[in-house]
C-alpha cells in the first residue's frame, strides 16, 4: 500500500501555511525516514496521513482512500501514526490494555498475539499490568510503539521515536526495527537522529520551507551536505569523519 | 552572580519501601561551570536534578532522603523543602508540562515568568526578543505557544526560565527534540553562561555533554560510575558500551585507528564534534 501526497497545502487555522504544494509517493513497504528543520512541518505530515487533520488543498492518498473521504477509524487500518508526545496519545489504565486497544477496535485476528508479539518486541512484557504513568518517559514512549506495531497496520509512522531514549531502549528500538522489516511492513519515521535512522531508510524525504526539497536514496543525500543543512542536520559523526579525512 | 554547589552523600528514596533512586552520592561543581550528567533511564538524572530545584520535596512528599545539598553559603540538610526558583531554575524534561498555556504568545510566556518574579525590566521586549532570536524563535513570538512544533516547544520552554537568569541552571535533557541548528544555538548561550551561572545538564545521548560540558557524572542505578572531564570519558568510552550509546563514537574510533594519516589526528574527533 503506498502513500501519495498529490499537491498538497496544508496551514492550521488562522496560522501560517505550513506545507505548501507537497508533491511526493511513498512506497509500499519501504522505510522513509522525513527530516527538517524545528516547526518545517514533518509532524503535521504524519497527522494528514492518517487523517487526523485534512489538506488544506491537494489530496493525500493512502493505498486507494482519499484520507479526506475516509474516517481515520478506516485509514488506522492501513497506518498507524505514533505521536510526538507520548501524554497526547496514551488513555488506558495499564499497558496491556493501551496496547489492546487498537487490534480489538481495528477487529484484528488474534488480538491477544498480536499484543503479546508487540508487547514483547518493545521489552514491555514485565510491565504490562503498569499504569503507562507508572513507567520512566523512554518506556512511555516505547509504549506508544507497541501500541502502534498492535495494531497490525501494514505501514507504521513514528514521530520521533529515538527522542529521550537511553541506551537501553535504543537497542530495544534498532531491534524491533529490524525485525518489522524482515516482516515487510513499511514505515514513515520523522526524526533528527540520522546515526540511527539512516541505516534503516531506503528513502530520505527532506521539508524545507512547506516543500519537500528532495526526496531520494540516502546515499544521495550524503553526497549532497546541502540538502542536510537546510533540514538543520549534521552527518552522524563517522561519516563526519571520513569527509574530513578525505578533504 | 554564580554559585559553587556541594552534594554530599546525598541518597534519595521515593518512599521508604522504595528502592535506593541516589545512593551516597557526593559532588562538586565549581561555580560557573557546566557539570553534564549521562546515563540510562532509571540511573537517577532527573531525580538528581529535582533535588537541587526544590521540587523533589514538593511533588513527592514521602520521598526519603539524606546528606546534604549546599547551593552558595545556603545549606539543607536532605532536602530543600520550597521550590527554588529563581535561585536555581529547573526546565522540565517535558516541555509541554512546562508552559503554562495562560498566555496566548510565545512572548507573553516567556514575560509571564518575569511578572510571576516581580522582576519586570523598564522594556521586556527588548530583553524578551533578544532572548528569543538567540534560541532561533524570535518569529515565533506572537505564535500561540500551545500551536508549536515539539523542537519550537522545548525552545519556549527553555526561554521561559533563561530570562529569569537563574544563578543554578538546571536543564533536563534540554536536546530531546532539538535539530542540529537548534543544537548548536543553545551551545553558544550556554557557554555565553560559563563564569556566570553554574549549569547542570542531563542527556542521554552524549555528543552535546560531551561538546559542553566542563565535568561529566556518568550515573548508573543511582551512583556515580565515572568522573571526568569530556577527554577522560572519551579515553575510556569503551567501557560504558552497555549504558551508553556510543556505537557511532566505537565506529569513530575504529576509523580512525584504520586510517595512520588520521590516526595522527585524534583531536579532529573533537573537532568534528566541536568540544571545546
Amino acid at each position: 500500500m503506498s502513500i501519495e501526497f498529490k499537491n498538497v497545502s496544508f496551514r492550521y487555522q488562522n496560522d501560517h501555511e505550513v506545507l505548501n504544494n507537497l508533491s511526493f509517493v511513498a512506497e509500499p513497504c519501504a522505510f522513509h525516514l522525513v527530516i527538517g528543520q524545528n516547526g518545517v512541518g514533518k509532524s503535521t505530515l504524519l497527522k494528514l496521513m492518517n487523517g487526523i487533520l485534512k489538506p488544506t488543498s491537494g489530496q493525500v492518498f493512502v493505498g486507494e482512500l482519499n484520507t479526506a473521504t475516509h474516517p481515520t477509524s478506516r485509514l488506522a487500518a492501513e497506518i498507524c501514526v505514533t505521536f510526538q508526545n507520548p501524554a497526547d496519545q496514551i488513555f488506558a489504565p495499564s499497558v496491556r490494555k493501551e496496547v489492546t486497544f487498537a487490534p480489538r477496535n481495528l477487529r484484528r485476528p488474534n488480538v491477544d498475539g498480536l499484543v503479546s508479539h508487540a508487547l514483547s518486541l518493545c521489552s514491555l512484557d514485565s510491565v504490562s499490568s503498569h499504569h503507562p504513568y507508572d513507567l520512566p518517559a523512554p518506556q512511555r514512549r516505547l509504549l506508544t510503539i507497541a501500541s502502534a506495531i498492535a495494531s497490525g497496520s501494514p505501514c507504521l509512522a513514528f514521530d520521533e521515536p529515538s527522542a529521550g531514549l537511553s541506551q537501553i531502549e535504543r537497542v530495544v528500538l534498532e531491534r524491533l526495527l529490524t525485525e518489522l522489516k524482515r516482516d515487510r511492513r513499511g514505515f514513515v519515521v520523522v526524526s533528527h537522529d540520522l546515526g540511527l535512522f539512516l541505516r534503516y531508510a531506503s528513502q530520505v524525504l527532506v521539508l524545507s520551507g512547506g516543500r519537500n526539497i528532495f526526496f531520494g536514496r540516502p546515499e544521495e543525500l550524503l553526497e549532497r551536505e546541502g540538502y542536510l543543512r537546510k533540514a538543520g542536520l549534521k552527518l552522524p559523526l563517522p561519516l563526519r569523519l571520513q569527509r574530513m579525512a578525505r578533504k | 552572580m554564580a554559585q559553587h554547589l556541594t552534594i554530599k552523600d546525598l541518597s534519595l528514596q521515593y518512599s521508604a519501601s522504595d528502592p535506593k533512586a541516589l545512593s551516597s552520592l557526593s559532588l562538586e561543581v565549581e561555580a560557573g561551570s557546566c557539570c553534564a550528567i549521562i546515563g540510562p533511564t532509571g540511573a537517577g538524572k532527573s531525580s538528581l536534578l529535582h533535588c537541587l530545584a526544590g521540587t523533589m520535596r514538593r511533588h513527592h512528599p514521602e520521598s526519603v532522603a539524606s546528606g546534604q545539598i549546599q547551593i552558595g553559603e545556603t545549606l539543607f540538610n536532605g532536602l530543600p523543602n520550597h521550590i527554588l526558583f529563581p535561585i536555581a531554575g529547573l526546565v522540565l524534561q517535558d516541555p509541554y508540562v512546562q508552559i503554562s498555556g495562560v498566555r496566548d504568545t510565545v512572548f507573553e510566556e516567556v514575560l509571564f515568568t518575569l511578572e510571576n518574579l516581580g522582576m519586570v525590566p523598564q522594556d521586556p521586549r527588548k530583553t524578551i526578543m533578544s532572548l528569543l532570536e538567540r534560541l532561533g524563535i524570535d518569529h515565533l513570538a506572537d505564535r500561540k505557544p500551545t500551536s508549536l512544533s515539539g523542537g519550537e516547544t522545548q525552545r519556549v520552554a527553555l526561554a521561559a526560565i533563561l530570562i529569569a537568569q537563574p544563578p543554578i541552571l538546571l536543564l533536563d535533557e534540554p536536546t530531546t527534540a532539538l535539530d542540529s541548528n537548534a543544537q548548536d544555538k543553545l551551545r553558544l548561550i550556554l557557554r555565553s553562561l560559563r563564569g556566570r551561572t553554574t549549569v547542570l545538564l542531563t542527556d542521554t545521548q552524549i555528543d552535546f555533554a560531551l561538546s559542553i560540558a566542563d565535568q561529566i557524572l556518568l550515573l548508573d542505578n543511582g551512583t556515580i560510575i565515572f568522573r571526568g572531564d569530556p577527554r577522560t570519558l572519551l579515553s575510556q568510552i569503551h567501557n560504558f558500551s552497555s549504558t551508553l550509546p556510543i556505537e557511532s563514537w566505537l565506529q569513530a574510533q575504529s576509523f580512525l585507528s584504520s586510517h595512520e594519516k588520521l590516526s595522527r589526528h585524534r583531536p579532529m574527533i573533537a573537532k568534528a564534534l566541536s568540544l571545546k
